[in-house]
């Protein structure tokens, strides 16, 4: 007899609120709706009534994890309204600050993936590694979350000890590649948990239009970095890893494999630092009437920032998509016809976030 | 280049204009549901709409594709507070058609599940749309 199941507001892989409706007969999944707002907090709306220098700090606030790319997306739309070109160190230091936070997420999600598939060991070696990684950003920003890293027109911290961070970079390195990625690549429990769950085929990648390790693990060779480079990323060289497995071990691989690119991008950039000032002279630079859009690729993949300028130092419109939110309504597609205990694993391969899709 | 050739023929179209974020149409008279199918046919992926507030109590709505990493932007507006809903042909669009009525209070017709997502219960459709930029100022005193 077809049953329907309440999951949720409270996530049952993370802590955070949004809700399933999940038909199921017996054990297994017919569809599911899900329901998302639960804590909207408009930072669109409160961007329209603080100025630029204020919707900096504001935008951060979207997502804790992911705070450094809404600050650069923000400030990079607002430079290209005013045709701001940010220095060349600027450039290498926000990028190396955008891949510590995709490193950071990425292991914070291998962390809260392998505790679903009940692999507690690799969970604490994830956090553990994870925390080496906060360590950086605090060295480098003062914070561990928050790092205020950007402005418009550059950043504001400046990275004094290169030499120092590529020493931590190479624990880090060979940490991942000895203990972290071969577990996700390789384990027993990995696999039997993860192969061929949660399909998301390439069709319904499109059709639903996800992004980041969604796409990427579909089959689809999207990624900002490439598509559309900015920061220092053609200068450094990029490889986009894709998998064509479409389930929740090709997503597991995926953002494995980008933990190790990540550290490269790191590395080179640290190796290949410019010298020069780090941000134009100008700390408040007048936005001219006018729009843009910007995007950038996220850990969770590509996030997108309109602005709409009226010259004058409030922002008329500011629209921002989390790849969360673009996210999420997959899996609708990844469940259907799923054992019901797989749930939890397959809403936690989306990595998605309540904070950026509630932005 | 592609998508620019795909919507070329349709009644209304009028002439790109290339900017550094991709390029970028005026849709006012441009069939958007229509333009969508051929998008979706192409592979295109809608990356999000935006929404406005525009003159006369209307929305300016904005409709995002990536085509082979190549951004196009179709702006246009909605009559009456009402556009054709282009989900039926672009799974993507049901959230992102479903916000902007929350917060603009547009009517998406023939969209397949016009329920409220993302506003607070207790609000009203159409809550953003509060002045930006300088006018926001005069909301404030």
């Amino acid at each position: 007899m077809p049953y329907t199941i309440p999951v949720g507001p409270y996530h049952p892989a993370l802590e955070e609120p949004y809700k399933l409706s999940v038909a199921c007969t017996g054990e297994i999944i017919q569809k599911v709706d899900v329901e998302i707002g639960f804590s909207f907090r408009s930072i669109e709306l409160l961007a329209q009534q603080r100025n630029y220098i204020q919707d900096v700090t504001l935008v951060e606030r979207v997502c804790g994890i992911c705070s450094c790319v809404h600050t650069f997306a923000f400030c990079s739309t607002a430079e290209r309204i005013a045709g701001i070109e940010v220095p060349a160190r600027a450039r290498y230091i926000r990028t190396i600050m955008l891949e510590l936070e995709r490193l950071h997420s990425h292991l914070l999600w291998a962390g809260v993936g392998a505790e679903v598939m009940g692999y507690q060991t690799l969970f604490m070696e994830a956090f553990h590694l994870r925390e080496q990684v906060m360590d950086l950003f605090e060295i480098i920003s003062g914070n561990r979350v928050h790092y205020a890293s950007n402005r418009i027109g550059g950043v504001n911290v400046d990275i004094q000890d290169p030499k120092g961070i590529l020493k931590v970079m190479e624990n880090i390195r060979t940490a991942l590649a000895t203990n972290i990625v071969p577990a996700f690549m390789k384990n027993v429990t990995v696999r039997s948990r993860a192969v061929g769950t949660g399909v998301l085929t390439r069709e319904d990648a499109l059709a639903y239009g996800v992004v980041g390790p969604m796409a990427r693990s579909s089959g689809l060779s999207i990624d900002v970095r490439q598509d559309a480079p900015y920061a220092a990323y053609q200068e450094l060289g990029f490889k986009v890893i894709t998998q064509t497995e479409c389930d929740v071990r090709a997503r597991v691989v995926v953002r494995a494999l980008e933990m190790l690119e990540s550290v490269r991008l790191i590395e080179e950039a640290l190796k290949n630092l410019p010298s020069g000032p780090i941000a134009v002279a100008d700390p408040f630079p007048v936005l001219p009437a006018g729009e843009a859009v910007f995007t950038a690729e996220a850990p969770r993949g590509e996030v997108f920032y309109y602005i709409k300028s009226d010259g004058s130092d409030i922002p008329q419109r500011v629209k921002i998509r989390t790849p969360s939110f673009i996210n999420i309504p997959a899996v609708q597609a990844m469940v259907k016809g799923q054992n019901l205990a797989d749930l939890p694993l397959i809403q936690a391969s989306i990595d998605p976030c309540c904070s950026c899709t509630d932005r | 280049m592609e998508a620019m050739k795909l919507v070329n023929d349709l009644a209304g179209f009028k002439a790109w204009e290339s900017r550094k974020d991709g390029w970028w149409t005026d849709a006012s008279n441009l069939d958007m549901v229509e333009t969508a199918h051929r998008l979706a046919e192409a592979g295109a992926r809608l990356m999000t709409m935006t929404g406005a507030a525009g003159v006369n109590g209307e929305t300016t709505v904005i409709y995002h594709y990536s085509l082979e990493g190549q951004a196009y932007h179709f702006k246009t507006a909605s009559r009456g507070q009402k556009l054709p809903s282009i989900t039926p042909e672009t799974h993507a669009a049901n959230w992102i058609e479903r916000e902007i009525q929350d917060l603009f209070a547009v009517t998406f017709e023939n969209h397949p599940q016009s329920e409220r997502l993302i506003r607070p219960p207790q609000l009203e459709p159409g809550f953003f749309r509060r002045p930006g930029g300088a006018d926001s100022r005069s909301q404030e005193s």
